[in-house]
């Protein structure tokens, strides 16, 4: 069995180094019978590998999609918080032009106690970082009021609305000096005008002489009505609306003592 | 009809992994798994000269040198029946061995082709790009070839007797 099978195989050893050596290579025209079957299993696997390689892209475009949002949202967040920075201190800016230069710091409003007695807010600035008592608080509108208590990093600061506030006001162009305080229903009411000053609603009224030191005349609001003057009166008084809206401050910038 | 089935689409995947795989990857030899499958099933002299029809199949499709494949497979099968007298048993390992021969084998006939018909496609490069993949692949494919033959053809008597020669 052997012997027969290799001399089988020697057979087709001479038999193949015949053709191959002196007969052509195969007749295309007999390869070409199965050359449709070849193309159209050629032509789907390419197909295949076409299709493998559309979604292997398809699901790497779409990691990176979900990367690239991710990093534009990143991106607006941190352009958010440079444009709040920003109008801070455009905002910090323009009060040191306007009011005053001696910004020693902006703070939140972290809290606004409510009372219809009272009006008082929290800020989130203290001692540390430079806020003292009756420093003066205000916005760019004008003014807020003034700190009253002082930790480590948190303050009290009263209002000009608070009846226990009491500031020295004067009438922008027309001057007079009174005293005006803070009451009920959010106004102010400022005593002791001269009674010759003619003042009118709609009058803006400044600070005169803030308690604490001496500083630039910040606006304090306008006045809504003018009392009659009674005939044994020394003063005229007036009610002021405040400029500032207090129950929307978010942020407030304290004023260094001078 | 199953034999026909084996046989068609063993040559339909044989040209789809050609396609498909990428450069680096040579697709497994079909045909030589085809043709040990088929040898092992057939008395040994029917083996070879099945063998050298397969070889003469691969041939026409490539429309290359008529014999050259053949002869290749049909020394791989010859070796393969020279090299199962030196294993008993039928395990993964033994068929693991027969395959490397059969591969091995086939190449060292395209070096000996080569020089014959001076055509200088064997080089270096050739043998470590080609046959170590294909090497590779085709034992890969082994397992699977295996298991769609016994399905095609039923199992091997053959494969039972250790000395086949």
């Amino acid at each position: 069995m052997i012997s027969r099978l290799s001399m089988l195989f020697a057979v087709l050893i001479v038999v193949s180094l015949i053709s191959t050596r002196f007969l052509p290579p195969i007749p295309l025209a007999l390869s070409s019978a199965v050359a449709p079957v070849q193309q159209l299993l050629t032509r789907s696997a390419q197909n295949l590998r076409s299709a493998i390689a559309s979604i292997i892209e398809d699901r790497r475009l779409r990691d990176e999609n979900r990367d690239l949002r991710d990093h534009a949202a990143q991106l607006e967040e941190e352009n958010r918080r440079l444009s709040n920075a920003v109008r801070q201190l455009e905002q910090a800016l323009r009060v040191k032009r306007e009011v005053s230069p001696g910004v020693v710091a902006i703070a939140g409003v972290t809290a606004i106690e409510p009372g219809a007695l009272r009006s008082r807010m929290r800020i989130d600035k203290g001692y540390a970082e430079n806020v003292r008592q009756l420093s003066v608080v205000t916005v760019p509108q004008g003014l807020v009021g003034v700190v009253w208590e002082v930790s480590q990093h948190e303050a009290l600061v009263r209002t000009i609305i608070d009846p226990q506030s009491e500031i020295g006001v004067t009438i922008e162009h027309k001057g007079g000096r009174a005293s005006a305080r803070g009451v009920a229903g959010g106004r102010l009411r400022a005593e002791g005008f001269a009674r010759d000053l003619q003042i009118k609603v709609g009058d803006i009224v400044l600070t005169l002489n803030a308690p604490g030191g001496v500083y630039p005349t910040i606006k304090v609001g306008v006045v809504s009505s003018v009392q009659p003057v009674a005939a044994n009166a020394l003063g005229q008084t007036v009610f002021i609306e405040p400029v500032v809206d207090f129950a929307e401050l978010s942020e407030v910038f304290v004023l260094r003592p001078q | 009809m199953r034999a026909v089935i084996f046989f068609a689409l063993l040559i339909a995947i044989q040209g789809v992994l050609a396609a498909l795989l990428p450069h680096s990857i040579v697709a497994p030899d079909l045909f030589l798994l085809a043709a040990l499958a088929v040898s092992t099933r057939l008395r040994p002299s029917l083996g070879l000269l099945a063998a050298y029809g397969i070889g003469l199949i691969q041939d026409v499709i490539g429309a290359g040198w008529f014999g050259f494949h053949a002869l290749a497979i049909a020394s791989a099968i010859y070796a393969s029946y020279g090299a199962r007298r030196f294993f008993s048993g039928n395990s993964w390992l033994n068929q693991a061995t027969i395959v490397l021969v059969a591969v091995a084998i086939k190449w060292i006939t395209y070096l000996l082709f080569d020089y014959w018909t001076r055509a200088g496609l064997m080089t270096s490069t050739a043998l470590v790009s080609a046959f170590l993949p294909e090497l590779l692949t085709t034992l890969l494919c082994a397992p699977l070839v295996h298991t769609f033959a016994r399905w095609a053809f039923g199992n091997s008597s053959f494969l039972k007797d250790d000395r086949l020669l």
